[in-house]
């Protein structure tokens, strides 16, 4: 319901009613391949699979049949010569919906390319410059390239 | 092989061999050894696919060639110690539109009426009706009404599913053994039939068509050295079903035959096509071994499939929403598994298995039940070698699954009365008892030596070390040393970002060499032979031999 504390359900209780639960959830590209009644989520931690499903149940009306759910670890980086930092932790939920109800990711950026005017064009071409050059000195992040390192 | 010279004429063959005599004084052919017609060694393929093609056939090939039933069933576990990473099956757990999967995964085809071989005995089930109403009336009245059923034992869970599984698994040896006694006059074949009482039920399959994971699309794009692998190709995934039947029937002699193995829905049926991993299905992978156990051991007289009851308890602990749509197609589904699992491991008993293509069909018989709904379906094994492309359109086969949709016996049991009997229910009951197993007419283990089992091999070092190690194999034990694992940490600190250059490298994955999972089953260090028996027996520093035993061995 929410990351808020809220006391235990016992046999008779009445329901406790939550109306602005500040759990969230984010609707993401699947890392692999699903079946077409299947989508992928990113959400808060602290849900469980009943908490996904009715967070799709009540706000969206959207009816769930089954609900996957697993900890992804954050990746782990680093800068050479310095300490290993790692991304934070993900819940992944996958959530399957009734086998005639499909639904496929929306293709976010299919016209890209195309239309970039020359300008944007070369815009694009001096950012993967900037990119390259600030990437050979990743040690010194920020600092402008005017700098001689 | 010898290489026979064509030569145009005897002038020609003089020279060549006098001059292949001032060659070499040692090559002196024979003249005999030349032959009018050239004969040369067949043409390969030498594509990239026809080659990995070879590779597949000839693992299928060794398999196929081994020649008692334990020593195919070890060898299909010989390239992993630790075990086959499977897709893991289980009976009880049937996820949501679980249906296409299963028969892509079983390549069979789904009908909903039972096949024309029950018509034959239509009659004689028809006159039989009666007198198994009233037996059946009784047993329906004194489990359902009278007796108190066994509780749970201490400690157990109690739910609806186990509930119901356990009023099934008290009613149905009960319901058979009736049916069996009442039949027998008319089937005289029954009273020969075995019944095993929850058996081990185990298959082992390969799965070809899979797309490949993240991973593995991953090590083939930054692979330089071998840029004719296709990211995408299919691969082969094992799977390994784990099934427990309520009861099986088992005879000496085969089912007949429920249709014909090269026409008709088996080679016309429709398949759902399928390529993702099984895994979006909710189904796990395991390290397991891969076993194929029909509920009996090799050996056993009784080794045909007749009969087999299922519980489906299992259907009240699935989610409410399931329930209401995907009830029937979840009792399809298990009839499909089942009764395939059963055919493949009984297949594997003859010699066949997930790598050798039967050479006649293998049939059976399964009924779902839970005393009240009872499902019937009947089951034709058509084909079992589903690797690589054979489980596509290049196989020119299909296994056939005939399924009834559930249906109630009785109404419902109101003060000390049935009611509601529903007769069909019956007749299609009586009529799986009246098929009769008939003497086979092909050959049924082509592919095995006249010695069959391990047990009558004479030589005894191997079929001691077979038994042994089959034995072992299939008891599903882990190993006492476990695989060897890396730490976190030494991801992160040693192999993802190299922060310890300096350190010792003492770990196995420091050191080089094979990864744990590739180890084969026969890479150990073997056991140590004393020096007396060792062959030949080692001397001692003197050149003495050690003493002989007083009995020749």
């Amino acid at each position: 319901m929410s990351t808020r504390l809220y006391p235990a359900f016992k046999n008779g209780d009445s329901k406790l009613r939550v109306f602005l639960p500040d759990f969230w959830m984010k609707l993401v590209k699947p890392s692999h391949n699903l079946l077409p009644n299947q989508v992928q989520f990113v959400v808060s931690p602290q849900m469980t699979k009943l908490d996904v499903k009715q967070y799709l149940e009540k706000i969206y009306n959207v009816p769930v049949i089954h609900v996957n759910t697993f900890n992804k670890m954050g990746k782990t980086k680093t800068v050479p010569n310095h300490y290993v930092t790692k991304e934070p932790d993900e819940k992944i939920a996958f959530v399957t919906l009734h086998k005639d109800h499909k639904f496929v990711f929306p293709d976010l950026f299919a016209k890209a390319d195309d239309e970039l005017t020359e300008q944007s064009k070369s815009m694009k071409a001096s950012k993967e410059q900037y990119a390259l050059k600030t990437k050979l000195n990743i040690s010194k992040q920020g600092v402008p390239t005017w700098f001689s390192h | 092989m010898a290489y026979k010279l064509s030569v145009a004429n005897e002038a020609t063959k003089k020279t060549l061999i006098s001059q292949c005599r001032r060659i070499s004084s040692y090559f002196q052919p024979s003249e005999s050894e030349y032959e009018s017609k050239p004969v040369y060694p067949p043409i390969l393929d030498l594509s990239y696919e026809a080659v990995r093609e070879r590779k597949v056939e000839t693992v299928a090939k060794k398999i196929t060639e081994l020649e008692t039933v334990e020593e195919k069933l070890l060898e299909l576990n010989a390239p992993k110690y630790y075990g086959w990473w499977a897709c893991n099956l289980k009976e009880r757990f049937v996820s949501y539109d679980a249906l296409p999967f299963t028969q892509f995964a079983t390549r069979t085809c789904l009908t909903n009426e039972l096949p024309s071989i029950y018509n034959d005995v239509d009659e004689i089930a028809t006159k039989s009706i009666p007198v198994v109403k009233e037996k059946l009336n009784d047993l329906l009245l004194q489990e359902f009404e009278f007796v108190e059923q066994r509780t749970n034992r201490k400690g157990e869970t109690k739910t609806l599913a186990t509930e119901e599984d356990r009023f099934a698994r008290n009613f149905i040896p009960l319901l058979n053994r009736m049916l069996v006694t009442v039949l027998s006059p008319m089937n005289n074949e029954l009273g020969l039939t075995d019944i095993d009482i929850k058996p081990r039920l185990e298959a082992f399959w390969f799965l070809g068509g899979i797309e490949p994971d993240k991973l593995l699309r991953k090590c083939r794009e930054n692979n330089k050295l071998n840029q004719k692998l296709k990211v995408d190709e299919p691969i082969d995934r094992p799977i390994q079903y784990y099934g427990s039947p309520c009861l099986n029937l088992r005879h000496s002699k085969p089912l007949p035959q429920l249709l014909d193995r090269n026409s008709g829905l088996s080679t016309e049926g429709t398949i759902p096509s399928w390529n993702l991993d099984p895994r979006v299905m909710g189904y796990k992978y395991k390290h397991c071994r891969a076993t194929n156990v029909p509920g009996f051991w090799p050996g056993t007289e009784a080794q045909h499939g007749y009969l087999s009851y299922l519980t489906r308890g299992y259907l009240k602990q699935r989610d409410d929403q399931l329930t209401t749509s995907d009830h029937q197609e979840a009792l399809h589904v298990q009839a499909i598994l089942h009764s395939f699992a059963w055919t493949l491991s009984q297949a594997c008993y003859l010699g066949f298995g997930p790598y050798t293509e039967l050479t006649y069909p293998i049939s059976t018989q399964t009924i779902i039940t839970n005393g009240q709904y009872y499902s019937f379906s009947a089951y034709q094994l058509n084909t079992c070698a589903l690797y690589g492309k054979h489980s596509g359109p290049t196989n020119p086969h299909r296994n056939v699954c005939f399924s009834t949709n559930e249906m109630k016996l009785f109404d419902v049991i109101e003060s000390g009365q049935v009611k509601g009997f529903n007769d069909d229910v019956l007749k299609s009951l009586i009529k799986f008892y009246l098929i009769k197993p008939t003497e086979p007419q092909v050959n049924l283990r082509p592919y095995l030596s006249p010695e069959l089992y391990i047990s009558n091999v004479s030589d005894t070092a191997r079929r001691q070390k077979v038994e042994t190690d089959f034995k072992y194999l299939y008891s599903n034990r882990p190993r006492h040393k476990l695989k060897e694992e890396i730490y976190h940490w030494e991801k992160i600190y040693k192999i993802d970002h190299k922060t310890r250059p300096m350190e010792k490298k003492v770990r196995f994955f420091e050191i080089g060499g094979k990864a744990p999972g590739m180890r084969r089953l026969d890479e150990f260090v073997p056991p140590y032979v004393p020096k007396a028996l060792q062959n030949p027996p080692k001397k001692s520093r003197r050149g003495r031999l050690p003493v002989q035993p007083s009995i020749k061995l």
